[in-house]
């Protein structure tokens, strides 16, 4: 939906229940009474100490070792140079009684900050008239920090410095922390805050870096500006919105949901102060009341954070001054996001990107606002870093590798950690300008940051090196093998030719257009936008190559994609004989291709093609000869159904034999159409484009026959038609023809609308292989699951197959299995809170007798249909675990410092949890990824189809053994099968009911032949199993 | 499966065990063997008296290849006996088959002493070797079975035509004839000298309305009968309290709603 349309939609809005009031009010945990009050009489305490200290302290304010002695140590330390080149009309300092302190509490409206704030304005007599100037103002703010831990220390369990500023990431600006309590402290006598408009330079480069680079330079200083400004200006803001707020509780409460929604999705750089910010504003304009329902409210802010224009510059208090025009103008060129509160534009931070992203995610959120059951999943699930976007890229920059481009970053610059800060501002300006079409927006997040408080007597941490990832939300052109400049001779084509330093090329496009172009590779390819990363930092910044890497995985889906299109392209013709075959009794209505293979979610091992056929087999089929095992072929599954007719007959032995000679019928004609044919009692064999297809005729008319004997066996009085023959076959029937062709019809199109479900099934299905899952979930519910995951109410639809697994595997271990169903929405019709609430009710009276997993969706309203058997509980807890494990390896694959091999480390097969072992003989592992890629064969025959050994093993040894043991095997290309003894059959009491594969140890015990079970799997597996082996005792 | 067929027995001459103990009748006994060539691990059948017929032995534990016949003649090694009847009772196979899994066998003897007898010496004779009873010693394999099912899968195009017709043909007479059968039924008097007598039409099958479909069959032009339903005061009073009351039990139902939705949160597997 278009945000236009997003915010016009009143109409489809959910109404406000008292269930969502109550979710709301119940959301947020509850406060901690004691810990406020104790915070409150530190605060007080601390107000009194400060008023009645007295100390003995005069020196100059460039001695920043002065309080060394003490065991203090200046948090501007560091900045000594700076400080010997400022100057100041009052050049000592002295301790003099704060001019006013105020205690702010901030109860109940963040609940992840300290609830009470502690604001002291400094007398302005330290002060001289020009403070405002370089460091002087910091140095001296940083002094009389330094003083109050003099006053208080001692008199409070911990005082620690923590880094200041809007965000809490200012060293240069720091605040205190005593027992929990914030203290900030400000004088805001020395400047006026028009000196701080972006274009008037406040800070010398030369002051901080030296002389050499910026000799008399005067160079404007936005960014330092608004830091002072900030430290001018915050207490009286925050004032300002908290005696607003105290008296409209919904808002408050509007403000902490939303800001648990902007932490969970890595968005906090709106939440601390632009969220209350912008609820001010709301209030002030009369668009939030106090009479208002939390939905109303949450509403408007939604749609409020999702209209606003970056474009605009706007106002925190729209009652205040505004700017005049030339300053507005100033401000918009400075910065891409303004909202300014008298000359502090408290947005400064904000970057194009992060408002695309934010509008991106509350825009998903909003249609569900005012819904019981997507609440958490909109306000409370908190989500990886490394979940929230495609692509990810690590980024390492140290500062020796800035070292050429200082005299451009250290413009507005304090130390080092500031010239990053401006590197990574210019580097994601220059992923805009150079690969703009290949994604909606990037996100560039520090990792490993530098601990935000640190303890008076240490010195603050000095930053050399920052790492971070880059995040991307690819679209469609992510892979484009070009880029695409403007028309040849023009302006702006020799601006593209700078930019690409020389290295774009002219190219005529089929429309006649010639444009500049950069040539990356012949065909689209993950690789591309790789390089040009790598290509902006070498040759716009000059930096080695080292310092990024790339960290999705590389998904080798294009042989995946070429079969999935292959096996459907092999299919539409297929289809298209079958509709116009003539001359059969009755015509082929419909058909409907069932099989993964067509919608790319079974991985091709070996191929979807058919193997080749010996040259021994001299009839139209191959057979498998005893004692070898022949290579595997898939068979597609297709069901076909035919035109009406009431000659059918009324037994269902009779119209499966009828309709076995109608498969010969079918195959007769067939084979004038030159194709290959077999039909056999239940199906018809097709060799089309070297796939096999598997044809089933589906009969309607069984379905009346089998109801019709449930309908007899009811009016005949019987109880428990479920367990009856009857109930059973039409149960089964119903299962195999008409919920499965169902379910399978909605992948199908889901698969199509989402670019990225079959490869991550694929992914999936190897996964769960590789950990020796296979067979313990049904492939309908694995392909379920997927789309929960990416369909997933209140998130941002991933556009890789990365960001799909990720959320998938968040999704397995996460979710509370034993206490909700999982919900499968295709999105197309979804179930309203009324529906679900029903679900989620029946879910809870049936609870005791459903499976351990219980996914419903539209086949299967009970959820149970294809979890009833598998996984058990014990599996199911094993998959979550084994999921969480993965998750914290693709975070380390995500921001570790090496990339990892992700086929050695995810994919990696662990035998050492299993009791025994079972070791299969190489030429029976038929379902392996090939060496060379299979093509179709040109000849006309089919050969011996569907028949893996390993799977015929495993249903036997399930079969023989499913008391006292499990088995756990990979599908794809396993060569072990673990075996794990059930513990509960080790040692059993004597009795016949329990004696199976039991050996007598005494009168009354009978203990596990572990060893008897073992010869028998040998017995069972001649031929397929080279050996069996016990790993413990 | 093939090893439900009779397997061919070797004859063994017989071992001489002869020793009288006293035992409880209802205990579990066992009997042990193994499987012989490469595979030599000890194996354990269990015996059991039936508790309700006096000359009849359970024996347990049985792997379905090694087949009834083999049973019986190692218990005839040093029980020899009569035997009336035997057969498999169950197997322990998830697919009930019983051609997998382990199987229970039921031995009747002619005389109720051969279960005594049998119970009796079962835990001092053996272990016995299973291949020595066999003549051919072959198993059943996962390999060798789904081949040769795959083998049966693929008739020749005219046995599947066939087949097809024969059955039909037969379900066609067998049809034609139940229909002949009714027909007579109705016109010629059967051994009792009844005819059947049928009505010649159905009736037209009744229309099943749904709740709200009902009110629009009385009045064509629409109108609601309207009826005044609190006529009394009491009844106002009475009608605001159940409303009331709803309204209350709705919330408690939402409050009920969210606190299995809170506790769901918290709830974190692993």
């Amino acid at each position: 939906m278009e945000v236009e349309d997003l915010l016009e939609s009143h109409g489809a809005d959910v109404p406000m229940t008292n269930a969502f009031k109550l979710l709301c009010e119940d959301a947020l945990p509850k406060i901690d009474k004691k810990l406020h009050q104790k915070q409150k009489s530190i605060a007080e305490k601390v107000k009194n100490e400060l008023n009645s200290a007295k100390l003995k302290a005069k020196f100059s304010y460039k001695k920043l070792d002065y309080w060394t002695e003490f065991g203090i140590k200046h948090p501007l330390y560091h900045l000594q140079s700076a400080v010997e080149a400022t100057t100041s009309s009052v050049a000592d300092f002295k301790w003099q009684k704060p001019k006013n302190i105020t205690i702010l509490d901030r109860q109940n409206q963040n609940q992840n900050q300290k609830d009470v704030q502690i604001y002291i304005e400094i007398a302005d007599e330290l002060f001289g008239n020009r403070d405002f100037l370089n460091l002087t103002y910091p140095m001296k703010r940083a002094h009389f920090l330094c003083a109050v831990v003099k006053i208080l220390s001692g008199k409070f369990e911990k005082i620690e410095f923590s880094a200041g500023g809007i965000h809490a990431d200012d060293a240069i600006f720091p605040d205190l922390i005593v027992d929990g309590v914030k203290i900030k402290v400000f004088n805001n006598s020395c400047a006026k805050s028009k000196r701080f408009v972006p274009t008037i330079g406040n800070l010398r480069p030369a002051t901080c870096f030296g002389n050499k680079l910026f000799e008399n330079l005067d160079i404007a200083t936005p960014r330092f500006n608004q830091r002072m400004l900030w430290s001018f200006l915050e207490a009286e803001i925050m004032l300002k919105i908290q005696e607003t707020l105290k008296g409209h509780p919904t808002a408050r409460l509007a403000i902490s949901l939303v800001q648990n929604l902007f932490e969970n999705r890595h968005l906090s750089i709106f939440s601390t102060v632009i969220l209350p910010a912008r609820v001010f504003r709301l209030i002030s304009q009369g668009q939030i009341t106090e009479k208002q329902e939390i939905l109303t409210v949450l509403r408007i802010i939604f749609r409020d954070f999702v209209s606003w224009s970056i474009d605009d510059v706007e106002y925190v208090d729209p009652e205040g001054e505004d700017l005049s025009e030339d300053v507005t103008q100033e401000y918009s060129e400075h910065f891409d996001v303004n909202l300014i509160y008298d000359h502090l534009n408290i947005a400064a931070n904000v970057t194009r990107n992060h408002m695309n992203r934010m509008k991106e995610e509350l825009s998903t959120c909003l249609p569900l606002l005012g819904q019981v059951y997507t609440f958490d999943g909109v306000f409370i699930e908190k989500f990886p870093i490394f979940a929230q976007y495609d692509h990810y890229a690590r980024l390492q920059v140290d500062m020796s590798h800035l070292k050429n481009l200082t005299g451009e970053f250290a413009i507005d610059a304090v130390d080092s950690s500031d010239v990053i800060t401006h590197f990574i501002r210019d580097f994601e300006l220059k992923i805009q300008k150079t690969m703009e079409e290949r994604y909606e927006f990037v996100g560039i997040h520090e990792i490993e940051q530098i601990a935000n408080s640190w303890n008076t007597s240490d010195y603050a941490a000095s930053v050399e090196l920052k790492t971070f990832i880059v995040g991307f939300r690819s679209t469609s052109s992510w892979k484009s093998p070009l880029t695409v400049g403007p028309p040849a001779q023009t302006d702006k084509a020799r601006e593209f030719r700078d930019l690409w330093k020389g290295s774009s090329e002219l190219r005529k496009f089929a429309d006649t257009r010639i444009c500049e172009c950069v040539v990356w590779a012949e065909q689209p390819s993950d690789k591309v936008p790789h390089a040009i990363l790598q290509f902006v930092l070498k040759n716009m910044y000059e930096l080695p190559k080292s310092c990024l890497s790339w960290r999705t995985i590389s998904d080798d889906v294009d042989a995946e994609r070429r079969s999935a299109e292959d096996a459907a392209k092999a299919f539409a013709e297929l289809s298209a004989v079958l509709r116009g075959l003539k001359g059969l009794p009755l015509m082929i209505t419909n058909v409907h291709g069932i099989s993964g293979y067509l919608r790319g979610t079974e991985p091709a091992y070996p191929s979807v093609f058919a193997a080749p056929v010996p040259p021994s087999c001299s009839d139209d089929h191959a057979l498998p000869e005893i004692g070898k095992i022949p290579l595997f072929t898939p068979a597609l599954t297709v069901h076909i159904k035919l035109e009406y007719s009431g000659r059918w007959g009324n037994d269902v032995e009779a119209i499966r034999r009828l309709t076995s000679s109608f498969y010969v019928k079918i195959a007769e004609r067939l084979r004038e159409k030159n194709l290959c044919a077999v039909p056999t009692v239940d199906q018809l064999f097709v060799l089309q484009s070297g796939i096999v297809f598997k044809i089933v005729v589906v009969h309607d008319r069984i379905l009346s026959i089998l109801e019709e004997g449930v309908e007899k066996l009811k009016d005949s009085g019987a109880a428990r038609i479920e367990s009856s023959l009857q109930g059973i076959r039409l149960a089964a029937w119903k299962k195999k023809f008409i919920a499965e062709p169902l379910l399978q019809l909605s992948l199908q199109s889901f698969s199509t609308s989402h670019k990225f479900f079959g490869s991550t099934v694929q992914l999936f299905k190897k996964w769960l292989g590789s950990k020796l899952l296979s067979g313990h979930l049904n492939d309908h519910i694995i392909e379920l699951l997927v789309v929960a995951a990416i369909n997933k109410k209140g998130s941002v639809e991933p556009q890789s197959t990365w960001s799909s697994f990720v959320r998938l595997l968040h999704l397995i271990a996460t979710h509370p299995w034993p206490a909700r169903p999982l919900i499968v929405d295709f999105g197309a019709k979804s179930w309203n809170e009324e529906e679900r609430a029903k679900l989620e009710e029946t879910f809870i009276k049936m609870r005791p007798i459903l499976p351990p997993m219980v996914i419903i969706h539209e086949e299967d309203h009970l959820g149970n249909k294809f979890t009833r058997d598998h996984p058990q509980g014990i599996v199911l807890n094993r998959l979550v675990a084994l999921a969480q494990e993965a998750l914290r390896i693709l975070e380390k694959q995500t921001v570790g410092e090496k990339t990892l091999d992700l086929q050695a480390s995810l994919l990696q097969e662990n035998l050492k949890p299993y009791d025994a072992v079972i070791e299969l003989e190489p030429s029976a592992v038929v379902r392996k990824k090939p060496i060379l890629e299979r093509r179709p064969t040109k000849s006309r025959k089919i050969p011996v189809v569907e028949l893996d050994p390993i799977d015929e093993l495993i249903y036997q040894l399930n079969n023989n053994f499913h008391q006292v043991a499990m088995f756990f095997y990979n599908k794809y290309g396993g060569h072990k099968i673990g075996v794990m003894f059930k513990p509960q059959e080790a040692e059993v009491p004597a009795k016949i009911s329990r004696c199976t594969f039991h050996k007598s140890v005494s009168e009354s015990t009978l203990r596990l032949n572990k060893l008897e079970i073992l010869e028998n799997i040998q017995i069972l597996g001649d031929g397929v199993v080279s050996s069996v082996n016990l790993q413990k005792s | 499966m093939d090893c439900c067929k009779k397997k061919r027995v070797k004859k063994v001459t017989k071992r001489k065990t002869e020793k009288v103990i006293h035992l409880n009748p209802d205990a579990l006994r066992y009997l042990r063997f193994k499987i012989g060539g490469k595979y030599t691990a000890e194996r354990h059948m269990f015996l059991k008296k039936d508790p309700s017929k006096e000359n009849t032995l359970i024996v347990s534990n049985i792997p379905a290849f090694v087949g009834e016949e083999v049973v019986l003649a190692i218990l005839n090694q040093f029980a020899p006996s009569e035997v009336e009847d035997s057969f498999v009772q169950r197997s322990s196979a998830s697919d009930s088959s019983l051609s997998q899994g382990q199987l229970t066998m039921s031995i009747a003897f002619e005389k109720p002493e051969a279960v005594i007898q049998a119970l009796a010496l079962c835990q001092d004779v053996g272990p016995f070797t299973v291949t020595d009873f066999l003549e051919e010693p072959e198993f059943p394999s996962v390999l060798k079975d789904s081949t040769t099912l795959y083998q049966k899968l693929f008739p020749s195009e005219d046995q599947i035509q066939e087949i097809a017709d024969t059955y039909v043909e037969r379900y066609d007479t067998e049809q034609a004839e139940a229909r002949k059968a009714a027909k007579r039924k109705y016109s010629q008097p059967d051994e009792d000298g009844w005819i059947t007598v049928t009505k010649g039409k159905k009736a037209a099958k009744s229309v099943k309305l749904r709740k709200e479909d009902v009110p629009l069959m009385g009045g064509l032009n629409g109108k609601k009968k309207k009826i005044d339903l609190a006529y009394y005061t009491f009844q106002v009073k009475k009608n605001r309290q159940e409303k009331a009351q709803e309204l209350l039990k709705k919330f408690e139902e939402d409050r009920k709603r969210i606190a299995q939705l809170k506790q769901a949160r918290n709830f974190r597997p692993a």
